[in-house]
C-alpha cells in the first residue's frame, strides 16, 4: 500500500516538475542562444545578404507581424462581441443558440492550415484581395474567433442576472445596459482575452503564409500589400538553412512578444486580485 | 470538389502514391491519413502519462497561489507559437537522435510525436485538472473524514472518477495534434511514404503548406490539396463534436 | 381614493405550473400595500409581473389583466412602463461603478445630460433616501463599498431617479439587520407621500407597522386582502387566521 501510495506521489511530482521545467528550458534554451545576435540593429534593419535573411535585421517582420495581428484581432473581436450579445441576450431561441455554439465549436476544430487555404481560395482569389496583411488578418481573425466567442460568452452568461434585471427595472433597454453597465464592469477581462487571442495570432505561421505572407517585403505601405511576419520569417530562415543565427534571433523576438502578450494578458486579473484583498 | 470526376473518393483516400504532377497523376493520401494519425497517437501516448499526472498534482494542491503560478505557467506553455516548438524540435529532439544513436536522419515519426507531445501536454493538463479538481472538492472532506490518506484518495477514488476526463482530454489533445503544421512539418521529414517509426513521413497539413504554393490554380492538383484540407477537416470537426458532447455529458453529471 | 393599479383574473403559469391563479387586487394611490404569505406562494411573481419583468422568463404564460392608471400595461411601451414602476430586489443590486454613476446611469439613459440638473437630481433623491449626509464625500467611491443597508438605500435612490409613480419592493429588508430594517421602514413610510408603494414581506410585524392594506396570498391565491388593522385583528377567511396564528403562536 505505502509503495504504490510513494510511486504515485513520485509520478505526479515529477509529471509536475517536468511540464514546469519544460517552459523554462525552452526559454533559457532559446535566450540563450540568442544572446550574440539580439542588438539593436538586429531588430531594426531589413533582411539582407543572399540568400535573403542570412544577414541583416528583421525589422520588417516585426512590424508585419504586429500589423497583422492587430487586423486580425479587430476583426475578430468584433465580430465575437455581436456573436456573443446575440447569443446570451437577445437570441429567444434554444435552438439558434445551439446552432451557433455548434458553428462556433466548428469553426474552432478547423486546423490552421485548412483555414489558410480557405483564406487563399476564397479572401486572396475569390474577393481579390491579393497577397495581403488584409487577407491574413482577416483568416487569423477567423482562427481567432472562436476562442474570443467562446469566452465572451462564458463572461456574459455568468454576470449576475439581479443586475440585468435591475437594470430593466429602471426601464433601460437592452442595448443601453450592454453598452454602459456591462462593458465598463468587464472591461478588464475583455481586454485580457482580447490580448490573449492576439498572442495566438501572432504565433501562427501556418494561415499566414498561404495568404500574403512573403520571405522579403518592405515594411508594408499600406493593409493591400505583402507583408513580412516572424514565425514564417523563423520558418524560412531555418526551413531552408539560411541562417542559424539570425534564427536564433528572430525566435528570440517572437518568443519575447508573445510572452509580453500574455504578461500583459494577466495584468487586469492580478490588479483585480489585489483589489479584493 | 471537382476532384472526384477524375479519381474515385476511395481511391483518392486509399491510394499509396502522391504524385500529381507527372504524366499520369496519382493523387492518394493514404500515407498522409496514416503519418497523421501515428504521429498523433505517438504524441498523445507520450504526453498522456504525464499529462495525468500533472492534472493530479495540480488537481489536490491545496496552494491556491502556487496553483495560479503553474497553471499560468502551463498557459504560456499553450501559447508558444507552433514554429517555435518545430524550431527547438529540430535543434534538440532531431539532433539528439542523430549525434546519439548515429541514424541518417533524425527527421521522423518518433521526433514529430515528441515535438507534437510538449505542444498539446498544456492542453491536456488544463482539461484534465478542470474535471478533477471539481471531483476533488467534491469528495475531499468526505474522504478526509474517513481518515484516509491523500494519494490513497487519488489513487482510490479520484483517478478512476476521472476516466471520462482523461478521455475527454485525449481527444482534445488528439485533435490539437492532427491540425498542428508548423512544428510537425519541420521535423517529420516530409516525404509521402507509408510511414515507420523511425522513418520520415508526412502529415496531411504539412502537405498542404508544402504545395499549395506550387499548385496551378484550378488543376488536379490544387483540388487534390484542397480535397486533403477537407478530409483533414472532416476528422477534425467530428473529434471536436465528440469532445463537445462528451464534455457536456460530464460536467452535467458533476454537477 | 384613487385606485392606481388593478388586477383583474390574473393568473401566471410558469412552464407546467400555476403560480398564480385568477388574482383580483385593487391598490390604492399614496398607501403602501404589504402583500404577505409563505415562501413560494407567487408573491415575487406578483411583483414581477406587474413591471412585466416576468418575460424575460422562459415558458410564461400570462392571462387576465394588468391595469395602471385605468389602462393595460400590455398597451404601454415596455420601456416606459417599467420606468413609471419601479421595481426594489431582495438582495441590493448596485451597479460596479461609483455612486454617484449608478445614480446617474439611469437618469443619463431618460435624456438628463447637463450636469446640473443630473447633480440636483441625485442630491435630492440621496437626501430622501437619508444617504447624502452618509455619502456626500465619497460620490466617485464605488457603490460595493457601501454597507449592506447603505446599498439597498442607494438601490432605492436609483429608483427614484427616474421618476416612477408605483414603487414596488420584494422583501427590501429580508438581507439587512433590525437596525438597516428600521430605517429602510422609515423611508418608506416617509415616501408614501409621493408614491404608491406594494411591498412584499415575510416579517408579519413589518406590514403591520407599516403597511396601510395587507393582502394575503396563498397557494397562487389571493386569500384576503383588508386595511392593516382589521387583516391582523380581525381577519375574516379561514387560512388566514390560521397563518397569522401559525407564526404568532
Amino acid at each position: 500500500m505505502k509503495r504504490i501510495d510513494f510511486s504515485l506521489r513520485c509520478w505526479t511530482v515529477l509529471s509536475t516538475v517536468f511540464s514546469i521545467g519544460l517552459l523554462f528550458f525552452l526559454l533559457g534554451f532559446v535566450f540563450i542562444k540568442a544572446q550574440g545576435v539580439i542588438s539593436l540593429n538586429f531588430l531594426l534593419a531589413k533582411p539582407a545578404g543572399f540568400p535573403v535573411g542570412s544577414a541583416g535585421g528583421i525589422w520588417p517582420a516585426v512590424i508585419g507581424s504586429l500589423l497583422v495581428t492587430l487586423i486580425a484581432s479587430f476583426f475578430a473581436t468584433v465580430l465575437a462581441f455581436f456573436t456573443a450579445v446575440y447569443s446570451v441576450f437577445y437570441c429567444r431561441h434554444e435552438r439558434i443558440k445551439l446552432v451557433i455554439n455548434l458553428i462556433v465549436q466548428c469553426i474552432a476544430g478547423i486546423p490552421s492550415i485548412v483555414l489558410g487555404l480557405f483564406g487563399y481560395a476564397f479572401l486572396v482569389i475569390k474577393l481579390k484581395l491579393g497577397l495581403s496583411i488584409l487577407a491574413s488578418g482577416l483568416t487569423l481573425a477567423i482562427m481567432i474567433f472562436p476562442f474570443i466567442q467562446i469566452r465572451f460568452q462564458k463572461l456574459f452568461l455568468e454576470t449576475n442576472k439581479q443586475l440585468l434585471e435591475a437594470s430593466a427595472s429602471l426601464g433601460i433597454n437592452q442595448s443601453y445596459t450592454i453598452i454602459n453597465l456591462l462593458i465598463p464592469m468587464y472591461s478588464k477581462q475583455i481586454l485580457s482575452i482580447i490580448t490573449l487571442a492576439s498572442g495566438f495570432a501572432m504565433g501562427a505561421a501556418a494561415p499566414v503564409m498561404l495568404t500574403g505572407c512573403m520571405m522579403n517585403a518592405p515594411v508594408p505601405k499600406s493593409i493591400a500589400s505583402p507583408f513580412m511576419s516572424l514565425p514564417y520569417h523563423l520558418y524560412v530562415l531555418i526551413g531552408q538553412g539560411i541562417s542559424l543565427e539570425n534564427a536564433y534571433g528572430t525566435a528570440f523576438v517572437l518568443m519575447i512578444l508573445v510572452l509580453l502578450l500574455n504578461l500583459l494578458a494577466a495584468v487586469p486579473t492580478l490588479l483585480g486580485m489585489r483589489g479584493k484583498r | 470538389m471537382q476532384i472526384f470526376q477524375e479519381v474515385s473518393f476511395l481511391d483518392f483516400i486509399s491510394g499509396l502514391t502522391w504524385n500529381p504532377l507527372a504524366n499520369e497523376p496519382a493523387v492518394g493520401i493514404l500515407p498522409m491519413i496514416l503519418a497523421t494519425f501515428y504521429v498523433s497517437i505517438v504524441a498523445v501516448l507520450i504526453s498522456l502519462p504525464i499529462g495525468i499526472g500533472c492534472a493530479l498534482e495540480l488537481a489536490a494542491l491545496e496552494n491556491e497561489r502556487l496553483k495560479g503560478i503553474f497553471t499560468s505557467i502551463l498557459g504560456v506553455l499553450a501559447g508558444i507559437p507552433s514554429v517555435i516548438y518545430g524550431f527547438i524540435g529540430l535543434l534538440v529532439v532531431v539532433k539528439f537522435f542523430e549525434t546519439t544513436f548515429m541514424f541518417a536522419t533524425g527527421e521522423s515519426i518518433l521526433s514529430g510525436g515528441i515535438v507534437l507531445a510538449v505542444m498539446v501536454l498544456p492542453y491536456i493538463v488544463s482539461s484534465a485538472t478542470e474535471t478533477m479538481e471539481k471531483s476533488y472538492k467534491k469528495y475531499k472532506e468526505t474522504s478526509q473524514a474517513l481518515g484516509v490518506s491523500k494519494s490513497y484518495m487519488l489513487r482510490a477514488l479520484i483517478l478512476p472518477n476521472a476516466k471520462g476526463a482523461i478521455l475527454t482530454s485525449m481527444i482534445l489533445a488528439f485533435s490539437r495534434a492532427m491540425g498542428e503544421t508548423m512544428a510537425v512539418m519541420m521535423v517529420i521529414g516530409n516525404s509521402p511514404i507509408l510511414p515507420k517509426l523511425l522513418g520520415k513521413g508526412e502529415t496531411i497539413p504539412a502537405l498542404i503548406a508544402l504545395e499549395i504554393g506550387t499548385a496551378g490554380l484550378g488543376s488536379l492538383h490544387y483540388h487534390g490539396l484542397f480535397t486533403a484540407g477537407f478530409v483533414l477537416m472532416m476528422f477534425l470537426i467530428f473529434l471536436n463534436a465528440l469532445f463537445y458532447l462528451i464534455k457536456k455529458n460530464l460536467t452535467e453529471h458533476l454537477e | 381614493m384613487k385606485h392606481h393599479l388593478i388586477l383583474k383574473d390574473l393568473s401566471v403559469a410558469i412552464g407546467t405550473m400555476e403560480v398564480l391563479k385568477k388574482i383580483n387586487l385593487a391598490i390604492s394611490e399614496y398607501k403602501i400595500t404589504a402583500i404577505i404569505g409563505p415562501s413560494g406562494c407567487g408573491k415575487t411573481t406578483l411583483l414581477r409581473t406587474i413591471n412585466r419583468l416576468i418575460e424575460e422568463e422562459k415558458q410564461v404564460r400570462v392571462s387576465g389583466e394588468v391595469l395602471f392608471e385605468g389602462e393595460s400595461i400590455y398597451q404601454k411601451p415596455l420601456v416606459k412602463l417599467r420606468k413609471d414602476i419601479g421595481l426594489v430586489f431582495q438582495q441590493p443590486t448596485p451597479f460596479p461603478m461609483s455612486i454617484y454613476n449608478n445614480l446617474a446611469y439611469a437618469l443619463k439613459y431618460h435624456g438628463v445630460r447637463d450636469k446640473v440638473s443630473l447633480d440636483k437630481t441625485i442630491e435630492a433623491k440621496l437626501r430622501l433616501c437619508g444617504l447624502y449626509e452618509e455619502v456626500a464625500d465619497h460620490l466617485t467611491m464605488s457603490a460595493l463599498k457601501l454597507s449592506g443597508g447603505q446599498q439597498q438605500r442607494l438601490c432605492i435612490a436609483r429608483s427614484l431617479c427616474v421618476g416612477p409613480k408605483i414603487l414596488l419592493m420584494d422583501e427590501p429588508c429580508s438581507s439587512l439587520d433590525i437596525h438597516n430594517t428600521k430605517i429602510i421602514e422609515d423611508l418608506i413610510v416617509n415616501l408614501s407621500r409621493d408614491y404608491t408603494i406594494v411591498i412584499v414581506t415575510h416579517n408579519l410585524q413589518q406590514a403591520k407597522r407599516i403597511a396601510d392594506c395587507t393582502a394575503f396570498i396563498l397557494g397562487g391565491k389571493l386569500m384576503e386582502m383588508s386595511n392593516t388593522e382589521a387583516f391582523f385583528t380581525n381577519p375574516q377567511a379561514e387560512e388566514t387566521k390560521q397563518y397569522l396564528q401559525g407564526l404568532f403562536g
